[in-house]
């Protein structure tokens, strides 16, 4: 079977139906994200349904800085980089009411670190917002840990999500 | 403060600005009463040009006049201005002129504001010795800078940066919810 999603920049989609139960991020996404776009706030991708084009989901991407003031040297000398650590945010991930319980929002989110690994710029962790506690759970059930000093939001080193890229999987058919 | 207009800078943004008036670079101006270093911003030249505003070195300070930008330079001129002691950037240009994108296209902003913000706004730029306008557009300027660098800068505690660092020397094996992820990504996205 072909898989029955396509992702794409978001462009002339139809965000007015788009319905994930969370109030803000609808609102978000029908009416504020285009802004940000167009300002360079960040990208955003959708997974449209390839028979009917309705937005299934989407994410929004952005380049983030970690700066390392505080790191010993012995340590930083180590880092790919110095003094901060070139991410990758996603701001946002939702997945539409009607498309719920086929794992679109691992597969988005999969998505998100796909393209922080082929990134031409680098980017060495993955940094995600998260909503509330259930976004939280489903950030930490992919591996993400928390940061301490930013409560929801986590990170996931993009050395690991490599390893998995790689795992293999179902052949495409 | 009187002063003569007799040097023109030469700057690109007026160049653009001002279209057909090119400036040139002819030398210090003299400044009436005292022997003293400065410049004029004009576009143009002699009479009949564009002049924009002028600095003025007296006794060790800076003193900055602003014509309207209108004000066209009459004879090889005198002219009787407003004065305000000014932080000039290295360049002797104003502050806020260094930020704006040069050659750039110029916009408006209107702005209705409370009385007794307006006061405050007013006293401020007094004492920083600029008009309203360069008051205002510098600060504004600097704080939509500091936000946007801010958003993509993100400060964690010293706990975070070493798990971070840690994580990335030593990267952990992915949880098994996170190959599904990607054995989903590559089931469900055709362009995966």
């Amino acid at each position: 079977m072909k898989p029955p999603f396509l992702v794409e920049l978001l462009g002339a989609h139809d965000r007015e139906g788009f319905s994930c139960g969370t109030e803000s991020l609808d609102t978000y996404f029908r009416s504020q994200v285009t802004q940000d776009v167009r300002r360079h706030v960040t990208n955003c991708f959708v997974a449209v349904d390839a028979d009917t084009r309705i937005v299934a989901g989407f994410f929004t991407i952005a380049a983030a800085s970690i700066p390392t003031p505080d790191l010993p040297g012995a340590v930083t000398k180590k880092l790919p980089r110095y003094p901060s650590l070139p991410a990758i945010r996603v701001g946002r991930l939702a997945v539409d009411s009607r498309f719920r319980g086929r794992g679109l929002g691992g597969a988005l989110l999969a998505d998100a670190a796909a393209r922080g690994i082929a990134s031409e710029v680098a980017a060495y962790a993955m940094l995600v917002d998260a909503k509330d506690e259930a976004a939280v759970a489903f950030y930490e059930h992919h591996g993400f840990q928390r940061l301490a000093s930013q409560p929801r939001s986590l990170f996931l080193v993009l050395a690991t999500a490599a390893k998995a890229l790689g795992e293999p999987g179902p052949r495409r058919t | 403060m009187q002063a003569r207009a007799t040097l023109l800078d030469d700057d690109t943004s007026i160049r653009q600005h001002e279209g057909s008036l090119a400036p040139r670079r002819v030398g210090p101006p003299s400044v009436f009463g005292r022997a003293s270093k400065g410049g004029c911003r004009t576009a143009g030249f002699g009479r009949g040009s564009l002049l924009l505003e002028a600095t003025e070195f007296r006794g060790g300070s800076v003193t900055f006049c602003k014509w309207s930008p209108k004000h066209r330079v009459a004879r090889s001129t005198s002219v009787r201005r407003e004065t305000h002691t000014l932080g000039l950037d290295p360049y002797g240009n104003m502050p806020y002129r260094s930020s704006m994108a040069r050659g750039s296209a110029i916009s408006r902003l209107e702005a209705r504001l409370p009385a007794n913000v307006h006061k405050i706004l007013k006293r401020a730029a007094e004492i920083q010795g600029r008009t309203l306008t360069d008051f205002v557009v510098a600060a504004a300027h600097e704080a939509a800078c500091r936000t946007i660098e801010e958003a993509e800068l993100v400060r964690l505690s010293i706990d975070d940066q070493r798990r971070i660092a840690n994580a990335i020397l030593r990267p952990p094996a992915p949880a098994s919810a996170l190959k599904r992820a990607f054995r989903r990504r590559r089931a469900l996205l055709r362009n995966a």
